[in-house]
């Protein structure tokens, strides 16, 4: 192992940096669209980048599957629970 | 009476034959050696568990703060203005880099490139000051607006997620000036791969946790 750091890992940071971007300019736009539609995307692309975080820099892409199922479901359930919380109406 | 077959696979091993009786249907996948691969845990295999427990104790309170949110979203809206929204924004960038710094630095570590993995520990620990005081003058700005703890349900929120976070941005920089004083002393990886790999992936979990909390407290509450 010479320690180089994989291609795949700096192309994951430009793409959680590109990410970011989008987020904060969905956020500053929301109150022109008015809809949770934008709120459900910011989450879900927060998630995508929690999800890369764990998988990439984590390397829980070479962890046990026992682990690496637990931060999965960890990111799903959080997502879902969020997604729900601010894209579903109150009545 | 029936006995089962067993069938002669010639160009197979006799063990891969399939002549216990069980299944003697031919696998191809059998060809190739079965996927054991047990994985790699980074770090000690408990501090997994603090890790996962700490996220699980942030998503709960990030959950009960949206719970809230939907009882007076035009509150939370309000309030969530009256943040400066571009320093949370920098400061999500920053963390990102001091993450992609403390990979960097994992992989200069394993290959022993020494002042390389020191240069980008001191580069992570850098942005963690860079973090740090644009939090401080955050608070700052929100106390001298008459924005306290106290000032209602976002805030009580808001300094309560910030000031934990906060609390973890201090001891992971404490454990990143740890690993650099390994690298100075030129500890080998296979001595200090552990303790290495768990103080990274601790220093991940702030960096995961602030992107959570940015989105859901700065973003979300402001739409």
């Amino acid at each position: 192992m010479n320690g180089a750091v994989p291609r795949r890992v700096t192309v994951v940071f430009a793409g959680l940096v590109v990410a970011t971007c989008i987020t904060w300019w969905l956020g500053s736009r929301s109150s022109a669209t008015g809809v949770g539609l934008a709120a459900a995307l910011t989450v879900l692309i927060a998630s995508a980048k929690i999800y890369f975080i764990g998988r990439d820099f984590m390397e829980l892409r070479s962890a046990p599957s026992i682990l690496r199922t637990a931060f999965t479901v960890w990111v799903g359930v959080v997502a879902v629970a969020a997604i729900a919380l601010v894209a579903v109406p109150t009545f | 009476m029936t006995h089962p077959r067993v069938r002669i696979e010639p160009d197979l091993p006799e063990f891969l034959w399939g002549s216990d009786g069980i299944d003697d249907r031919p696998r191809p996948s059998s060809r190739r050696p079965a996927k054991t691969r047990p994985g790699h845990i980074p770090g000690e295999a408990g501090l997994w568990i603090f890790i996962l427990g700490d996220m699980t104790l942030f998503a709960a309170i990030l959950i009960v703060f949206l719970w809230e949110r939907r009882s007076d979203p035009a509150v939370f809206e309000e309030s969530a203005h009256q943040l400066i929204q571009p320093i949370g924004a920098v400061n999500t960038l920053v963390l990102l880099l001091s993450s992609y710094l403390v990979v960097c630095a994992v992989f200069a570590h394993r290959g022993g490139r020494y002042p390389q993995a020191r240069r980008l520990v001191a580069g992570a620990v850098g942005c963690a000051a860079v973090f740090a005081g644009l939090k401080a003058f955050e608070y700052y700005s929100a106390i001298s607006s008459g924005h306290t703890p106290s000032s209602g349900t976002f805030f009580t929120f808001y300094f309560v997620l910030t000031g934990l976070h906060l609390l973890h941005v201090i001891v992971g920089t404490a454990l990143l000036l740890v690993w650099q004083t390994m690298l100075k002393r030129r500890r080998s990886w296979t001595g200090s791969q552990k303790v290495a790999e768990g103080i990274a992936s601790y220093w991940h979990m702030v960096d995961l946790l602030w992107v959570a909390i940015f989105t859901l407290v700065y973003l979300v509450s402001a739409e």
